[in-house]
């Protein structure tokens, strides 16, 4: 066992956790190294001066505070529990508005009118289509099919 | 009914049954241990009030959902440990936002238990304060288990219970911890007869 492997042991046998055996080779090595028994009273020590931190009390009337910190914090939440309720409802009832207002939106928007290309019901067209007819030097079957129905 | 000598379930169960003094001896019974950690972590006796309200209230509001089946302790402290950690990161963002660093944060030390008195005792203050301040820069893990260990002279297998980890995982950390300290009171180990 090297001087670490010991120092855990120490370590465990400061804090009352070795057992017998493992004591028994602590204080074997120990017996002949100084380094570890020094190591050994600094860890004592330690621990005596962590224990000499004054604890801190808290009054005999701390439970009775918490609870009365426990009622307050209930009385509060009950008085502010309508509002928040009210509040929860408004925004649920404004987003259920909108999604509503929406939906009617889109199913009652009134179609655009179907309205018949100008050169299919005789009137003078200046549609797209004739525009493009009267520029093409060698027109598609379309193209004739709009200049036949197209008044010029 | 009298609370005093029930045990930790009896006493989660009545407060789950309504009774909130169950949970007032509750209170009694772990507010001391609840300030320590407080104190440890926090290093401020003035926080402990404060935080130990708020982690009572924490614990009042969660207590009625909990089954205990090891250690309401354990619960107890890692609420308390969560609640003061959190608190010290809100303090730490609002400085950096604040740009605060006037604060120091050692000006809150400990006192200890006979640090006031003649010459060969006033170097053991010394000695104990130069403890503590490493203390304090240990890691939270280190600090934790060594506290526990220290302070609240709990067993490995109690310290096992409440961190949930095993006992030779508590021996491995607390040595590690140990092993912390004595890099930062080198003189402390080296020097001493």
């Amino acid at each position: 066992m090297n001087h670490r492997d010991i120092r855990k042991l120490i370590s465990a046998m400061v804090d009352g956790e070795l057992d017998d055996a493992g004591t028994k080779r602590v204080n074997e090595h120990m017996a002949s190294c100084p380094s570890c028994t020094r190591y050994a009273r600094a860890l004592r020590a330690v621990s005596a001066d962590i224990r000499s931190v004054i604890p801190i009390t808290l009054p005999d009337t701390f439970p009775l505070a918490v609870l009365r910190a426990v009622h307050a914090e209930q009385a509060e939440s009950r008085i502010w529990m309508p509002v928040e309720l009210f509040a929860r409802r408004f925004v649920v009832g404004l987003g259920a508005a909108v999604v509503l207002s929406v939906a009617l939106a889109m199913t009652i928007r009134p179609e655009e009118p179907v309205v018949a290309e100008p050169y299919l019901t005789g009137e003078l067209s200046d549609s797209t289509a004739t525009r493009i007819l009267l520029t093409k030097e060698t027109p598609s079957k379309n193209d004739l099919l709009l200049a036949v129905v197209s008044p010029e | 009914m009298n609370y005093a000598e029930s045990d930790d379930r009896s006493l989660v169960q009545a407060f789950q049954n309504g009774d909130e003094r169950a949970f007032e001896e509750i209170v009694r019974r772990y507010q001391r241990q609840v300030a320590n950690v407080i104190y440890m972590t926090s290093g401020t006796p003035q926080d402990v009030p404060d935080l130990a309200q708020e982690v009572f209230l924490k614990i009042y509001k969660s207590l009625g959902g909990i089954t205990v089946e090891h250690s309401l302790f354990s619960w107890i402290y890692r609420i308390a440990v969560n609640v003061t950690i959190d608190e010290l990161r809100r303090r730490k963002i609002r400085r950096m936002t604040s740009l605060d660093f006037s604060g120091d944060p050692e000006e809150n030390e400990p006192t200890f238990r006979d640090s006031s008195l003649p010459d060969d005792q006033l170097v053991s203050a010394e000695r104990r304060e130069q403890v503590w301040k490493a203390l304090r820069k240990l890691s939270d893990t280190s600090r934790t288990v060594l506290l526990l260990r220290e302070y609240e002279e709990l067993s490995y297998k109690e310290i096992g219970d409440i961190l949930h980890i095993s006992e030779q995982a508590v021996k491995s950390r607390i040595f590690r911890a140990r092993e912390e300290l004595k890099e930062l009171l080198k003189d402390y180990f080296e020097v001493r007869p």
